[in-house]
């Protein structure tokens, strides 16, 4: 009997080979709506929650077959607002602006923090943040009434250490914090931890399998703090995090994200309890060597380039890319493939397709490559 | 504190980036009557120099960059002050109009690259984050620039340092200022094709690009 997608994800994670490498992908909004627009017919059969809060998926992850769908709460879901608006407030008084860009499938849009709430030293003082009561948790319901048996389900609670710490108090000013104003970060950061604890803790009760938290610590090819910065100011918080989440629920799993280079850092995630790293960029990383490496101790999430191969390649290269990621990431289990990033709406109709039937075509375990 | 002592500390304090400390140990040295060029040149230059390599190196990461060049700068502001009181003026290596582009509101690399450049002597007018064309070509006329100096930090505003060149061979005043780019997305390759004068990867090869222009 063919096994679920729930299944196949819990045997990668338990890093043992299921039938086949599981998948998953996320698009930007504007290509979500494109694939919505161009496999209309298809997702008119799907149930479900037609619309997502902030990130439209579900039907296409149904349709797309994706093992694993996820579910965004928290500080991050201010990124990308369904809104007429060009600049906008969150609920925890960050203004975003949206800035647009061209590309061959039509504009799409990026965002960017133009006015941080804390950014004058005595704003904490008088500061409320949102009460994590009123996050709306009908969406996560829904889909794992729907969908929870069958597919994994990641609830998403990330950028809440450091990165709340950039969105709070502004880039420039967060990293001289991180060094120069030890108590001001550590109040933020503990302010935003308390919050997306308790977001982590409702969605366990909702039945999620997997918890995803997030941190931006690398640049391209360098740390953007050194380790003894992130082991003193971020380590504890992630490790206390994961610590009160696993205590609420021993089976739940947990990700960490961080864009660019942080290879100095795995052993420390490991050392919290990440079982999932995410995403590998390999223009910062060589995900062959990260498996080799750290591969029996964390499981690896993503490593497709949405830098370069799936947005400037051909067909062709993305084929390469998925067939050298099976062969050196996915022996052993262990190996969600992914694209790196949101698709990007400068990535091909044919690209996307050369994604997802390349990895049907070489997916299969045991690996042949 | 002895004068020796007090220039020691200041090389190091900028080192360890210290902003509070390396100011108070600037107005020492001008109350013990260091010669304020030659700190400058002698303590905070290579100071700063070494924050540089030990980041290329690897051994410092940018909150440590920016932290040494806040207090280098919060020295040079009280020696330059000096200096100018005494009616001698700082030999400038030359002037600098520099920004990031329309559109854009990255700061932090060029903040440093302009950092840098005042150490090393450069007059430097920041006219900051998000700047139009209008803005960066007037404060060129304005201040008789030497250079000019564009930061991008995204593919998408990259194009408009073009535009900025574009506009300066519109208004006739291309061969009158040189100019350099940067920013993690730009490329030698994208400084040749837009017609720019220079093109550094990092803030210590951008003074060392800027320098060589002034020779050119």
């Amino acid at each position: 009997m063919a096994i679920t997608s729930k299944e196949r994800m819990q045997i990668a994670m338990d890093h043992k080979e299921p039938d086949r490498v599981p998948y998953q992908a996320t698009f930007v909004p504007e290509m979500d709506k494109l694939l919505r627009q161009k496999y209309a017919k298809e997702i008119e059969r799907i149930k479900g929650k037609t619309t997502e809060k902030y990130q439209g998926m579900t039907e296409l992850d149904i349709l797309f077959e994706h093992d694993m769908l996820l579910l965004t709460y928290g500080i991050s879901t201010g990124y990308y607002r369904n809104t007429q608006e060009d600049t906008y407030m969150d609920e925890w008084g960050i203004t975003w602006r949206k800035i647009p860009y061209k590309t061959p499938n039509g504009i799409g849009h990026y965002t960017e923090i133009i006015k941080f709430p804390l950014a004058d030293d005595d704003a904490i003082n008088s500061y409320v943040p949102p009460d994590p009561d009123n996050e709306d948790m009908t969406y996560a319901e829904e889909v794992i009434r729907y969908y929870g048996k069958e597919k994994y389900i990641c609830g998403i609670i990330d950028c809440s250490v450091f990165e709340a710490l950039k969105y709070l108090r502004g880039i420039t000013q967060s990293l001289i914090d991180i060094v120069a104003n030890k108590d001001l970060a550590h109040k933020i950061m503990d302010m935003s931890v308390d919050y997306h604890l308790k977001l982590g803790f409702k969605l366990i009760e909702r039945g999620v399998d997997l918890l995803w938290l997030a941190d931006d610590l690398g640049g391209e090819h360098k740390l953007l703090i050194s380790p003894k910065t992130f082991r003193e100011m971020v380590k504890p918080k992630l490790g206390y995090m994961i610590g009160e989440l696993k205590k609420k629920n021993r089976n739940i799993k947990i990700a960490f994200h961080s864009d660019g280079y942080i290879e100095p850092l795995i052993d420390d995630l490991i050392d919290v309890g990440v079982d999932l790293l995410n995403p590998i960029q390999p223009e910062s990383m060589d995900p062959a060597f990260i498996k080799k490496r750290f591969g029996s101790r964390i499981s690896l999430w993503a490593t497709v380039s949405t830098q370069k191969t799936l947005p400037f390649g051909t067909p062709q290269d993305v084929e390469n890319e998925i067939k050298e990621r099976i062969k050196t990431c996915a022996p052993g289990g262990g190996f969600l493939i992914a694209p790196t990033h949101n698709i990007q709406l400068d990535t091909s109709f044919e690209n996307i397709e050369a994604f997802y039937s390349s990895i049907k075509k070489y997916g299969s375990y045991p690996v042949k490559l | 504190m002895a004068i020796e002592e007090i220039k020691k500390e200041l090389y190091n304090n900028v080192l360890s980036g210290d902003f509070e400390l390396t100011k108070e140990l600037a107005l020492k040295a001008i109350s013990e009557g260091v010669n304020p060029l030659e700190a400058i040149n002698s303590y905070l230059v290579p100071a700063i120099e070494l924050v540089g390599e030990k980041f290329g190196r690897k051994e410092y990461f940018l909150p440590d960059l920016m932290r040494s060049a806040n207090a280098m700068k919060s020295a040079l502001d009280i020696f330059e002050t000096e200096i100018h009181k005494s009616g001698i003026e700082r030999k400038s290596q030359g002037k600098i109009v520099i920004g990031t582009v329309k559109g854009d509101i990255h700061e932090i690399g060029k903040s440093i690259v302009a950092a840098l450049l005042s150490a090393k002597g450069f007059d430097v007018i920041d006219v900051g984050i998000d700047v139009c064309s209008d803005i960066f070509i007037n404060k060129v006329i304005e201040k008789k620039a030497d250079i000019l100096a564009m930061s991008a930090l995204l593919p998408i505003t990259m194009p408009y340092q073009a535009a900025v060149i574009e506009e300066l061979k519109k208004r006739g005043i291309r061969d009158k200022v040189k100019v350099m780019v940067g920013g993690a997305p730009v490329t030698q390759e994208h400084a040749d094709k837009i017609g720019a004068d220079g093109y550094a990867d990092n803030a210590v090869d951008a003074v060392k690009l800027a320098e060589s222009l002034m020779k050119q």
